[in-house]
């Protein structure tokens, strides 16, 4: 899948074209609904995905960015003034700056005590939000953050209020969060972020500095996180210490783990997954919150012992046979 | 005695009977990190798993169980899902990277918070015991008999399981297993069922914290996760693998706990333990008691 090439050229504009006219067919606010927390799963585990699956870094606190990104949005943008594009840019302006200045701090410390010193981190913050009722509201959260304004060159401005608008808003997000994954996953720097993964020792011995891609991967994943937060917050008009919650660390570990981490296929797979089950399970199923979840803990220690490679390597083995074959064939030919 | 000295003094015995409490939680840890070189991110929810025994064997209608008999039985049952977790799940991974460990026992912290969610809600549940209400009363300072009950039994268990590491043949193996896995093998020494030892021990020892300070407080599906990482924390605090270290890293957390707690506020104590222990780890990444040692 080079960036190049003919058939990657036809699947981006078919995807492009599939995530412009979806919503077109879904009829109801409850689907439309459904396919913002898709998207929203996609973009957060996309950026997770780069400092876990591809460098490595396995952080357990990357919720951070997520509640501090959408409490920046709820409490400082409407003292700037901002509008819809101003807030989102500040809270991902912010959330880059932290993980840059967290990592350089976090990235000291290596392998399994950086999970434990983020796990760390995660829950201080979440504390904090809990305990200063003044700035946050605390357990009562910050209420009535309000809904996108977009301001047209001080012109005229456009109000966002119904779920079909709030997608298309979502979606330039998630263009850049694919670009961005792509550019850096697919690329020189991708190869670097791999010998960094692999072989730290080794990586700083062909010249690459492990300290500079690990900060990329993990300030570029951190302000589209922040920019996500900052969606969220003015999506449903509310911040909660609850967006710092562990619950999305295991929600992220388990669409990347299962999916497939390091992959983009196996990452968008897994979200897919993790977000249209849920519904399944709920609308179809009627299975209650605390089943489903145990259900997807299982599947994820079914999958870390049976494919610890993730869904992705089944099908990345079915491609690889077909490809396999159809080389057969021309070479018979 | 001035009433400033008698809460004082007070204020000390709750952060010892804390840190006591951290240091049982926080030994299993160690262990299991010493003999399989694994985090074990579930820790807290093995402690959550003794906490409804508890709950369960207290409430047992008809039978009045003896505390110690409950006690015993609580280590027995954590130990058996210490073992069982170790069979179906880490047994498996002990091999792969850390990335892939630390996933898989994040996983079975989801698998039994559910658990214990789907099975006793998440109403908190109540375990006194005849002791977490009686509280004596010397020099006008108050102790609950359950905190002295903990303190006495921690100090107990610490010395049997140093005698147990110390002097016992299969305590010898699992110190010659957390030194050199290979070596171990080549003399013949059955490395798998000391793994399997480990994680009983480890999580039997969860279950003794779980029968002895649950009365304390309530329990709840989610308290795992603080608990794992105060004895994370400690473990880190003391050095990785550093038994001891983390033994005294977990009093010294109790302390700054119950201290902060008491003194200055009550809400923030554990947003600064654990901001001490984030410090920490970016000034000392060996920790407060370990050797520093390459990647």
């Amino acid at each position: 899948m080079r960036g190049t090439s003919r058939t990657s050229i036809a699947f981006w504009i078919g995807f492009v074209i599939l995530t412009l006219v979806l919503p077109q067919f879904l009829r109801t606010g409850y689907l439309i609904n459904a396919l913002i927390v898709t998207v929203t799963w996609i973009i957060f585990a996309l950026s997770f995905d780069l400092s876990a699956g591809h460098v490595g870094t396995v952080s357990l606190g990357h919720p951070v960015f997520f509640g501090l990104g959408a409490y920046v949005t709820a409490l400082a943008a409407p003292a700037l003034g901002l509008d819809y594009v101003g807030s989102v840019l500040l809270s991902m302006l912010a959330m880059g700056v932290l993980a840059y200045v967290s990592g350089i701090a976090f990235f000291r410390i290596a392998e399994v005590t950086f999970a434990i010193g983020t796990l760390g981190a995660l829950i201080i913050a979440q504390l904090l939000a809990n305990n200063a009722f003044e700035i946050t509201g605390g357990p009562m959260c910050t209420q009535g953050v309000s809904r996108p304004v977009i301001n047209l060159f001080g012109l005229t401005s456009i109000s966002v209020t119904e779920p079909i608008e709030y997608y298309y808003l979502l979606l330039p997000l998630l263009f850049l969060t694919i670009l961005v994954y792509r550019r850096l996953a697919h690329s020189r720097i991708g190869r670097a972020f791999a010998a960094v993964r692999q072989d730290e020792v080794r990586a700083l011995a062909m010249g690459i500095n492990p300290m500079r891609y690990k900060l990329l991967a993990f300030a570029a994943g951190g302000a589209l996180i922040g920019a996500l937060g900052s969606f969220q917050a003015q999506y449903i008009t509310l911040v909660c210490p609850s967006e710092l919650a562990l619950s999305y660390t295991l929600n992220l570990l388990i669409i990347v783990f299962v999916g497939g981490s390091g992959s983009f296929r196996g990452v968008l797979l897994g979200a897919i997954i993790f977000t249209v089950l849920p519904r399944i399970l709920e609308t179809v199923g009627n299975v209650p919150p605390a089943y489903q979840q145990l259900i997807y803990g299982v599947i994820l220690l079914l999958v870390i012992r049976f494919l610890p490679d993730g869904l992705d390597s089944v099908i990345e083995r079915v491609l690889a046979r077909r490809r396999g074959v159809s080389r057969e064939v021309s070479d018979a030919a | 005695m001035p009433i400033e000295v008698a809460i004082f003094i007070e204020h000390i015995i709750n952060g010892l009977t804390l840190g006591a409490f951290y240091a049982l939680v926080t030994l299993g840890l160690s262990l299991i990190f010493g003999v399989a070189r694994l985090v074990n991110f579930a820790h807290g929810d093995i402690f959550m798993v003794g906490g409804y025994t508890l709950f369960l064997l207290l409430n047992l209608s008809g039978v009045d169980l003896p505390y110690p008999l409950i006690i015993l039985i609580v280590v027995v049952i954590t130990a058996i899902v210490g073992l069982l977790v170790e069979r179906v799940v880490i047994h498996p991974i002990l091999n792969q990277s850390w990335r892939v460990q630390a996933v898989a026992t994040l996983g079975i912290s989801i698998v039994l918070q559910n658990l214990a969610l789907i099975l006793f809600t998440s109403d908190p549940k109540q375990t006194p015991t005849p002791y977490s209400r009686q509280i004596i009363e010397v020099m006008d300072i108050r102790i609950s008999v359950q905190r002295l009950i903990v303190l006495v039994v921690v100090i107990v268990a610490f010395v049997g399981l140093q005698w147990f590491v110390k002097r016992t043949q299969l305590g010898k193996a699992m110190r010659a297993v957390s030194q050199n896995r290979e070596m171990c093998q080549i003399v013949g020494i059955d490395v798998q069922r000391i793994a399997m030892l480990t994680f009983a021990i480890s999580a039997g020892l969860a279950g003794l914290a779980a029968a002895l300070m649950a009365p304390l407080f309530s329990v709840t599906p989610t308290m795992g996760l603080l608990i794992t990482l105060k004895a994370l924390a400690a473990v880190i605090l003391g050095g990785l693998g550093q038994v001891n270290g983390a033994f005294y890293a977990a009093f010294l957390l109790g302390m700054i706990e119950a201290l902060f707690g008491g003194y200055v506020s009550y809400q923030f104590r554990d947003v600064v333990s654990f901001g001490i222990f984030v410090l920490i780890l970016f000034v000392r990444p060996q920790g407060l008691f370990g050797r520093k040692v390459g990647l």
